[in-house]
C-alpha cells in the first residue's frame, strides 16, 4: 500500500475509535443524563465518526479527508467546553473523566486530525509536483 | 496553498480550544483532607438493604445518587441523623460543598458516603465532577 493508502486507513480507523467510545459512553450511562440532547449528541458523534471513516475510505476526493478532519477537531471543542463552568449544552465534567474514555477518545481526536492534515498535506505536495 | 493553510488553520484552532478549556479542568477546589463539621464516612460497599421503614425518629436518611442526580434532591433531617449517599450510576461522582463541609472521595458504582448532622443548618451540596448536579439538606434543631 502506498503512504496515502495508508494515511486514509489510519484517519478511518481514528474515526472508527472516535465513534466507538463515544457510543459506548451513551450506551454505558450518558443516555441518562437529564439533560435535553446531551445524550443524544453522543449518538450524532458516533454516527458522524463512522460516516467520516467510510467517507475517508469510499472517496477519493481531498476533500473528503476533511469531513473527519472536522468531525475531530468538533468532538475535541466539545470536549474542551465541557470542562468550562459554562459546558456544553449545560453539561460539565470535570478532569480526564470518565477513566479511560475521555483520554482515549481525546488521543484518537488529536491523532486523527494530525493524520488528517498529513493526509492532505500529502495530496497537497503531490498535486504541485 | 491556501487550501491547505486553511485546513491547518481549523486543525490547530481545535487543538488550540480544547487545549484552552482543559487549563480549566483542575482549578476546582481539590482539597479534600479538610476537617469536615459532620463525621463524614466513605465506604466500598453498598448499606445493608433493609426493606423495613425506620420510625420517625430514626436517625438514616438515604440519598441515591443516579441518572446524574441526587435522588431525593432535597431532604429534611435532625441534629444526630445520618444520611448516606450511594451511587449507583456507572459513572463517577462525589459530594461536595463549596465550604469543604463535605468532601468525599470519588465514588464509584456502590460506593457509599455517610455524614452525620451536627448543626441547624441548610447544607447545599453537589457533585464537583458534574457540577450541575446539586441537593441540600435542611437540618433541624
Amino acid at each position: 500500500m502506498n503512504r496515502p493508502t495508508v494515511l486514509r486507513a489510519a484517519v478511518a480507523i481514528g474515526s472508527l475509535v472516535i465513534g466507538v467510545v463515544h457510543l459506548r459512553l451513551y450506551l454505558d450511562a450518558y443516555r441518562d443524563v437529564p439533560i435535553e440532547n446531551l445524550g443524544r449528541s453522543f449518538v450524532l458523534n458516533a454516527i458522524a465518526a463512522t460516516f467520516a471513516a467510510v467517507i475517508v475510505l469510499v472517496v477519493a476526493s481531498r476533500w473528503a479527508i476533511l469531513v473527519p478532519l472536522i468531525v475531530a477537531n468538533a468532538t475535541l471543542v466539545a470536549f474542551g467546553l465541557s470542562r468550562t463552568d459554562r459546558g456544553i449544552l449545560g453539561f460539565t465534567e470535570q478532569g480526564w473523566r470518565p477513566t479511560p474514555d475521555a483520554a482515549v477518545a481525546v488521543l484518537a481526536e488529536i491523532v486523527t486530525a494530525v493524520l488528517c492534515v498529513m493526509a492532505l498535506a500529502s495530496r497537497h505536495t503531490k498535486n504541485s509536483d | 496553498m491556501t487550501a491547505l493553510a486553511a485546513i491547518v488553520t481549523i486543525a490547530a484552532s481545535g487543538f488550540a480550544v480544547g487545549a484552552a478549556t482543559m487549563s480549566d479542568s483542575d482549578s476546582r477546589p481539590d482539597e479534600r483532607t479538610s476537617d469536615p463539621g459532620p463525621v463524614p464516612s466513605t465506604t466500598s460497599s453498598s448499606p445493608s438493604g433493609s426493606s423495613v421503614a425506620p420510625p420517625p425518629s430514626a436517625s438514616d436518611l438515604a440519598i441515591t445518587i443516579a441518572k446524574f442526580a441526587f435522588d431525593p434532591p432535597e431532604i429534611s433531617g435532625v441534629i444526630g441523623d445520618t444520611v448516606t449517599w450511594t451511587n449507583e450510576d456507572d459513572v463517577t461522582h462525589n459530594v461536595f460543598t463549596s465550604d469543604q463541609l463535605l468532601a468525599s472521595a470519588d465514588l464509584e458504582r456502590g460506593d457509599t458516603y455517610s455524614i452525620v448532622l451536627e448543626d441547624a443548618s441548610v447544607i447545599d451540596y453537589y457533585c464537583d465532577i458534574h457540577q450541575y448536579m446539586r441537593g441540600s439538606i435542611t437540618v433541624a434543631p
